[in-house]
């Protein structure tokens, strides 16, 4: 090396601005995926994900509980009702938290209504498994048909045009 | 063809087909399946198209040079381009061991009921078990042939009395389904991609060859494994989407979780069937769990130089030893925080689409060597295939970003 150039070794501002943007791009990202809903149509679509995905939670517990007991076993039915009891609370937890925009508090009633008639619903059939408690978890699986089917339909109707 | 020969060719290619399913494809495939039936089953082709180019081509590298290939290439490249690869590869590799080892716990949850946290450890016991105690090679006959019992889902599909029809139109509609947007189309086509042509693959595939002492007699065995193998094992996944969509999408349910890909099998073929997909679920991501940590192993040992290799006793190659070691605890410590493996698997998926380049371009140089391959260099269609992959795989890796965001991880 030539002992009139010395040659610095400290980042330059070349080597910055990369790190920088791509914590910039994470922080966007991360922002734009997780805020709540501010607007009247990005309210309507989070119902609108919501009421899909407690209708497929409720109706996941549905079918397995309608294969018992031919086709499925009492201990994979327990592991499969406690998996959809608890994704159904957190997903009626989150909507639940989002402020709603103003004129659209109808939704929000309607949607954790249903939400928490879908979550009282799995919480018995899980109790119900763990009892063995038979004829009671078929007649939980003929009650959830309703919810079910309202939850769907509401997820189609509060889908904003 | 003698029969230990024979022998040897068919243990082979049956690992290759049980071996090719992790629990990024039992997530990433019935996810897929429920929300867009047979969709996005032309990405499984490319996918088994590109993994099986790639693979073929790392194991005839190891067989010409006794070198992995992604150790010659790095070599080459330069130190930096080396670092990169290896952040990025390590990092994609360890999330994914975190996530192998919790699809272990998960199928004993499904049979036991007893929760899947307390299975994590015994699964990590299991594992360094039967790193200790099995040789090399009967490990990954075992866990190929066990993975054989994936394929009772290609037997639901049958039992589920498809209007094949339908199944051929949905296959063959490169389009989301109504009310899905093309965003998140697209970003479950890159899910895809990052769950069935991972570096990782190609890493063990390359070093494992190395461990076997493969050489350039053993080329038409690499070829055979890759040749049918694969593409079975791609049989296999399309498999899984079409149970899925065949159970699932009729009643608008999304699949977020291991048991419910196994669903499908039970209301085909009962409690045999639901019994086999546990186990097929079990050895899939067991054989996965041991690739994926020997992959992180491989990759440090071959970057820093360290001798390494399972066919070598513990003390003989002790930082691969207690490099995998330190992984496997690692992964241990991040399930017990009780993140979600389902949420680790899309996201591992996701970032091992972002990497592909880093992976596939080095083997790609190194193979067209002249000097280094002799008359084993890439003919006309390895570079043909090879490039066409490897441009689609930049694509891939620089929507990847734009496509998580967007499509809000799947979620728009």
């Amino acid at each position: 090396m030539h002992p009139g150039s010395r040659r610095s070794f400290a980042p330059t501002r070349a080597t910055w601005v990369v790190p920088i943007a791509v914590v910039a791009v994470i922080l966007v990202g991360l922002w734009y995926g997780h805020a709540p809903p501010r607007s009247d149509a990005a309210y309507r679509t989070s119902a609108s994900d919501t009421a899909g995905f407690l209708h497929s939670q409720l109706e996941t517990a549905r079918v397995w509980v309608q294969e018992r007991p031919e086709q499925v076993f009492d201990s994979s039915l327990a592991v499969a009702i406690e998996e959809s009891e608890s994704d159904a609370n957190a997903t009626l937890k989150r909507f639940a938290g989002y402020d709603p925009p103003a004129g659209q508090e109808a939704i929000r009633t309607r949607l954790t209504t249903l939400g928490e008639k879908a979550t009282t619903l799995l919480a018995e059939m899980r109790i119900a498994v763990h009892r063995e408690d038979w004829s009671k978890l078929e007649e939980l699986r003929g009650e959830a048909e309703k919810p079910s089917l309202k939850l769907e339909e509401l997820g189609k109707q509060v889908l904003p045009q | 063809m003698n029969t230990k020969k024979l022998f040897s060719f068919t243990l082979g290619t049956l690992s290759a087909i049980g071996g090719f399913i992790d629990i990024g494809d039992l997530v990433a495939d019935a996810l897929v399946g429920a929300r867009y039936g047979l969709r996005l089953a032309w990405v499984t082709g490319i996918a088994v198209v590109g993994i099986m180019c790639y693979a073929e081509m790392s194991g005839r590298v190891a067989a010409r040079t006794e070198r992995p290939a992604l150790s010659l290439a790095r070599g080459r490249m330069g130190p930096r381009f080396a670092l990169v690869s290896l952040v990025g590869a390590l990092l994609v590799t360890g999330l994914l061991v975190m996530a192998e080892l919790s699809g272990i716990a998960l199928a004993l949850q499904l049979a036991t009921s007893v929760h899947y946290l307390l299975w994590v450890p015994v699964a990590a016991l299991l594992v360094l078990a039967v790193v200790k105690f099995l040789p090399f090679e009967m490990m990954e006959r075992l866990y190929g042939i066990l993975g054989l019992t994936m394929l009772v889902f290609v037997w639901a599909v049958w039992k589920l009395h498809p209007d094949w029809g339908h199944l051929w139109q949905s296959a063959t509609t490169l389009a989301p389904t109504t009310g899905e947007s093309w965003t998140a189309y697209f970003f479950y086509a890159v899910v895809i991609i990052g769950a069935q042509m991972t570096p990782y693959e190609m890493f063990f595939f390359s070093s494992g060859a190395v461990e076997h002492r493969w050489s350039p007699k053993n080329l038409d065995e690499i070829r055979v494994n890759v040749m049918v193998g694969f593409p079975l094992g791609g049989l296999l996944a399309i498999a899984i989407q079409a149970t899925s969509y065949l159970v699932f999408f009729p009643r608008g349910i999304e699949v977020e979780h291991i048991s419910q890909t196994a669903l499908p099998v039970a209301i085909a073929l009962g409690k045999v069937g639901l019994a086999i997909a546990i186990v097929g679920i079990f050895a899939a991501t067991f054989g996965a769990t041991l690739e994926t940590l020997f992959a992180t192993g491989y990759d440090l040992a071959q970057y820093f130089g360290w001798s390494y290799g399972e066919v070598q006793k513990p003390e003989r190659a002790a930082r691969f030893t207690v490099t995998i070691v330190s992984v496997l605890l690692l992964a241990v410590a991040l399930a017990l925080t009780t993140i979600s493996p389902i949420t680790v698997t899309v996201y591992a998926v996701t970032f091992s689409a972002m990497v592909l380049p880093l992976s596939f371009l080095p083997v790609l140089l190194v193979a067209n060597d002249r000097e280094v391959m002799g008359d084993l260099v890439n003919g006309r269609l390895s570079n043909s295939v090879g490039v066409v992959i490897l441009a689609l795989s930049v694509v891939i890796s620089v929507s990847v970003l734009p496509l998580l965001i967007l499509s809000k991880a799947g979620g728009a």
